[in-house]
């Protein structure tokens, strides 16, 4: 049987066909598969075929990491960029203006305490008693 | 619009790859953008994930033949470097020669499958192939690159292989 270009058509059943078909994804009859896996030239085939895929995986380019607009469409990005930058401060301009002001709120500061949370002070290592006159001074610069 | 950014983002890498093995690296990202700038004109058609990936490869491998098409007609001019290369780019080397080698349309089918990551179904669609065609044209690659290559894989120059 050949196709449309002439070429023969091969027996998808052969076993050679069998296990590309196995490596490549596609379904195939388990029938079809045990005949094949049964064959040791069709298991030399598998193993070169693997080894095939990787060879010519070793001459595969790089994908390019970043993809940038062909230098025809430049100018075209260009405006695009320019017209949304024009619509985008028109927009914040337009949206500013509407806006009312916003009250400004006093900022403030709660401490919650928790009683329970309250660090004990240390009992005092020792007592100084300041006495009035006898080893307390009061001077009226605040010193 | 939507619908030509979600294409592009599900399917950019798979292209490039499938280019860049055709046109070299170096024209397949300008190629690649220019893909998806038919994608975005549209109309994107109405079919499921698979049927709009083979149309989005469909349009790649169109402008990859009249790329090389043109190439051709031009004669585009070509580098020769005198230069040590390691190991792994002379395997590179032996895999772009062997891949172009290949008969086109064989290549297109190898390469959508192996660097676009397509599904026979897929590849089928996108090349006009039944099918079975697509099985039969992938065997025939894969056949002819293992004889190309064989040398390269006797130097042992892959040790390691993964099935994913």
């Amino acid at each position: 049987m050949t196709d449309r270009t002439g070429a023969v058509t091969l027996d998808p059943h052969d076993p050679a066909i069998v296990v590309e078909a196995l490596l490549d994804g596609e379904r195939v009859a388990a029938g079809d598969l045990r005949a094949a896996l049964e064959d040791p030239a069709a298991r030399e085939h598998f193993v070169d075929l693997l080894v095939l895929r990787a060879a010519v995986g070793v001459a595969e380019a790089a994908v390019p990491s970043t993809w940038t607009a062909a230098p025809r469409h430049r100018k075209v990005r260009w405006l695009a960029l320019a017209a949304a930058l024009v619509i985008s401060l028109s927009a914040g301009y337009g949206a500013g203006r509407q806006a009312a002001p916003v009250p400004a709120v006093a900022a403030t500061v709660e401490a919650v305490v928790q009683a329970s949370d309250t660090p004990v002070a240390p009992a005092p290592t020792r007592v100084i008693t300041l006495t009035p006159g006898v080893n307390w001074v009061d001077r009226q610069e605040g010193r | 619009m939507a619908d030509a950014e979600m294409l592009f983002a599900a399917h950019r890498d798979g292209v490039f790859r499938y280019l860049s093995r055709i046109v070299g690296a170096g024209e397949a990202k300008e190629l690649t953008q220019e893909v998806f700038l038919r994608v975005a004109r549209g109309p994107v058609p109405q079919a499921d994930g698979a049927g709009r990936r083979a149309w989005v490869f469909t349009i790649a491998r169109n402008l990859a033949l009249n790329h090389v098409r043109d190439d051709r007609r031009r004669g585009t001019p070509v580098t020769l470097e005198d230069r040590a290369v390691g190991a792994t780019q002379e395997l590179a080397l032996s895999v772009r020669e062997a891949l172009a080698a290949l008969p086109p349309l064989d290549r297109d089918v190898f390469l959508m499958r192996e660097a676009g990551g397509l599904t026979y179904q897929e590849i089928s669609v996108a090349c006009g192939l039944s099918a079975d065609a697509v099985r039969s044209r992938l065997h025939r690659a894969r056949q002819q690159l293992r004889v190309a290559l064989r040398p390269r894989f006797g130097d042992q120059q892959v040790r390691h292989v993964r099935w994913s």
